[in-house]
């Protein structure tokens, strides 16, 4: 992880993610990330897109700093005794995307806040606000925040139709 | 040990993941069309059977036996683009500690495989072969164009 900076402290204000969400179509989330010092309105078009863009804010951000190392699958013959392969950097590049011209007029389904301050046992670890129903959750891994961000918009989809 | 899935991926454009999950031990199988579909399956599927208490290698090996390999895996070139198997992965789940996943992943067509802890490790290992199988696959289809 030699890539990753040294964390020289970094604001509160700094340490929060947004994420709005404006297509939730087959369950498939869809909008826009930002982070004070990362980038705003930065978009993913999916749950994958926007994974890789979370870890590469953290990395970015130097915080929080990370606690594991990245795996990598390999195919030697190490790979399937004890020994675990690691990557050598925890390098992630997340697809720079064009916003959909629909979602200017439109307003997001669904507005998070997200504050990861741990990032132990390979996962996160922080807390979650939905800014449209209030409720937050303090999670202990990254399973529990997509479960909890799928079930909001599930329910805002829901609203909407009904 | 653990449940035992076969990831059958057909795309992988734009990092949507799409193709089908086959549960070896109930011996069905479903279409997902994105990442978060894969998880709320396997997520269903886990909540439903952890009561139970099954020897799941011994169901595994019959499923293989089977011919459950024969159907999924390998990268048939010489088949239609939409019928092509991009990758496809042996997922074991083993522990679902700490509110997550742990267990091992298996890439079939190349025989790579290591363990993850977390779901977030479990998504950034399939993006990372998914990513290395699409440059491949890139180069192959630049060199049969030239």
């Amino acid at each position: 992880m030699t890539e990753i900076k040294e964390n020289i402290g970094v604001k509160r204000e700094n340490q929060f993610d947004i994420i709005e969400v404006y297509d939730f179509t087959d369950m498939n989330p869809a909008g826009l990330f930002s982070n004070n010092m990362y980038g705003q309105g930065l978009v993913f078009n999916n749950l994958m897109t926007l994974v890789m863009l979370v870890e590469d804010c953290m990395n970015h951000n130097a915080y929080p700093q990370p606690m594991t190392r990245h795996r990598k699958l390999d195919a030697s013959e190490d790979a399937h005794g004890e020994g675990n392969s690691f990557l050598e950097t925890c390098d992630i590049k997340p697809p720079v995307l064009e916003m959909p011209s629909e979602w200017k007029e439109k307003k997001p389904l669904g507005t998070f806040r997200l504050r990861i301050v741990f990032r132990t046992m390979s996962g996160w670890q922080g807390d979650v606000e939905c800014l449209d129903s209030g409720k937050t959750l303090r999670f202990r891994s990254d399973m529990e925040l997509i479960m909890f961000m799928a079930e909001e918009l599930r329910r805002r989809v829901d609203e909407i139709s009904a | 040990m653990g449940e035992v899935f076969l990831l059958k991926v057909l795309d992988y454009k734009d990092k949507m993941i799409s193709g089908k999950l086959f549960d070896v031990e109930r011996n069905k199988h479903y279409d997902y069309d994105n990442l978060s579909q894969i998880l709320m399956l396997i997520s269903g599927i886990l909540g439903e059977n952890r009561a139970e208490d099954m020897q799941k290698d011994a169901v595994y090996t019959s499923a293989s036996k089977e011919g459950y390999f024969e159907m999924v895996s390998g990268e048939k070139s010489w088949l239609l683009n939409k019928l092509r198997v991009f990758r496809t992965f042996k997922l074991s789940i083993c522990f679902t500690n700490f509110n997550t996943w742990q267990g091992e992943l298996w890439c079939v067509d190349t025989g790579s495989h290591n363990a993850f802890r977390s779901v977030l490790e479990l998504m950034l290992l399939l993006n990372a072969e998914l990513e290395s199988a699409a440059a491949g696959g890139e180069s192959i289809a630049a060199e049969v164009g030239a």
